[in-house]
């Protein structure tokens, strides 16, 4: 009888890519670039 | 060029496809290439003239100290700093020198990381312990488009062990290039989302105190700090992630500040690799040679406190040009020796195993991290605005 996948290495992929995907929208939907003070410092 | 741009995505772009898949010398010429355009989007021509100056000089340094004694390396290592100070610009230079021997267009961006990365070029060469110093590596290490700017401060040693393929810069495989890809992701999310929506609510250089309570004006400055660590440490994500994936990892640079116990943790969390520099090159020569004279016998506390006060002026004069600075650093100094004494009484006076105990208790825990967010918090003060600022706002706190 074939052992059932297990199914955490594509879980955590998936979970990877959600998470990816979501820091891109985050990006897209909120980035500014006003202030940089510490580009100014150094 | 900013990181959230098309230039820098392009230029990532590139060095991440072409260095991996580049052999031998055409290898260090696109990268040298890549590392040039970086360096000139930050710089005039003057000042990528005396960019290129100083790196020059650096390798000589280096080269000449090996092997020459410690004359040597003091008169190298002096030439250096000399140079570094006045492309600087430092206040104190201002005043020293006259008006014609002060030129704003010589200060060049990234220039306190190239000096300590510069200087510890000299001194691991000078030491024996730098391995091979070759003069298309060396360039390369310096530019390193990935540390140029802000850092991290990678050493040679391990830029060199990537460069020549002896150690990886990332887990092989599908996964590990994509959490590179998040890695940048996130930073930059820190650096271009949270960090710009905390600078609306921060303190900044000129601003009008009168208009704020001073409730407001405390947590201003709480959120300078967490502004700071956002705006920093996903700068650091963004260079991290591009250099994996490129096939040079630069060191780590946070690991959580905000949870430090004192401060002597807080530097062991926060800019990590410049106080890995400090303690190599500042604070433990000093401690070690303080340690040596028949004045440090019997004494326990005064050597380390010079070594601290010394290594924290040095990291003060080196985060800025102002004497804003210097009190950054010294107030630093105050909280380390303040901390180290305390430890000092308590060991003395509950033993080693009961001051232990007591140290890892939830409550006492808890208020070791709320004691050490606030002093670090106060020290930003001096990082984000100038003395007349300090004062101005000293005035409206004490007034109100």
């Amino acid at each position: 009888m074939p052992e059932p996948m297990d199914p955490s290495p594509r879980l955590r992929l998936i979970a990877k890519l959600c998470w990816l995907a979501f820091l891109v929208a985050v990006l897209v939907i909120f980035a500014k670039d006003e202030h940089d003070f510490v580009y100014r410092i150094f | 060029m900013k990181l959230l741009s098309l230039e820098f995505a392009g230029l990532a772009l590139a060095a991440c496809v072409l260095l991996p898949v580049l052999k031998g010398p055409l290898r260090g010429v696109v990268f040298l290439v890549l590392n040039a355009a970086f360096a000139a989007s930050f710089l005039t021509p003057v000042g990528q003239v005396s960019t290129g100056a100083f790196l020059l000089l650096g390798y000589g340094v280096a080269r000449g100290v090996r092997g020459g004694g410690t004359r040597r390396v003091v008169a190298g290592v002096a030439l250096l700093t000399a140079t570094f100070v006045y492309l600087r610009g430092y206040d104190l230079v201002r005043l020293a020198l006259p008006a014609g021997f002060v030129h704003d267009v010589l200060a060049t961006a990234g220039l306190s990381f190239l000096f300590f990365k510069i200087l510890h070029v000299v001194l691991d060469n000078a030491a024996g312990t730098l391995g091979e110093l070759r003069p298309g590596i060396y360039v390369n290490y310096c530019l390193n488009f990935t540390t140029f700017l802000m850092g991290p401060i990678q050493r040679y040693q391990d830029f060199h062990e990537q460069w020549t393929g002896r150690r990886g810069s990332i887990e092989p495989g599908f996964e590990g290039h994509l959490g590179a890809v998040a890695r940048i992701a996130r930073g930059l999310v820190k650096k271009y989302v949270l960090a710009e929506f905390l600078a609306y609510e921060t303190l900044y250089p000129g601003m009008d105190f009168g208009a704020f309570t001073v409730p407001q004006l405390v947590v201003k400055m709480y959120v300078f700090y967490a502004y700071l660590y956002c705006d920093f440490s996903g700068y650091c994500d963004v260079v991290i992630g591009t250099g994996s994936l490129m096939g040079i990892r630069p060191p780590e640079n946070f690991r959580f500040p905000f949870l430090s116990r004192n401060v002597a943790e807080y530097w062991l969390r926060v800019h990590r690799t410049l106080t890995a520099w400090l303690t190599d090159y500042v604070f433990n020569p000093v401690y070690a040679a303080l340690l040596r004279t028949g004045w440090a016998r019997g004494r326990t506390l005064a050597p380390l406190a010079i070594a601290l006060v010394l290594t924290m002026l040095v990291s003060g004069v080196w985060h800025g040009t102002t004497l804003a600075f210097v009190c950054f650093g010294l107030l630093h100094a105050v909280f380390l020796v303040s901390h180290r004494a305390y430890e000092h009484l308590m060991k003395g006076a509950m033993g080693v195993k009961r001051f232990r105990a007591f140290s890892a208790n939830r409550a006492v825990h808890a208020a070791a991290v709320l004691v050490t967010w606030n002093v670090t918090s106060v020290a930003y003060v001096f990082f984000v605005l100038g003395m007349d600022d300090v004062a101005r706002l000293t005035r409206r706190i004490v007034g109100a």
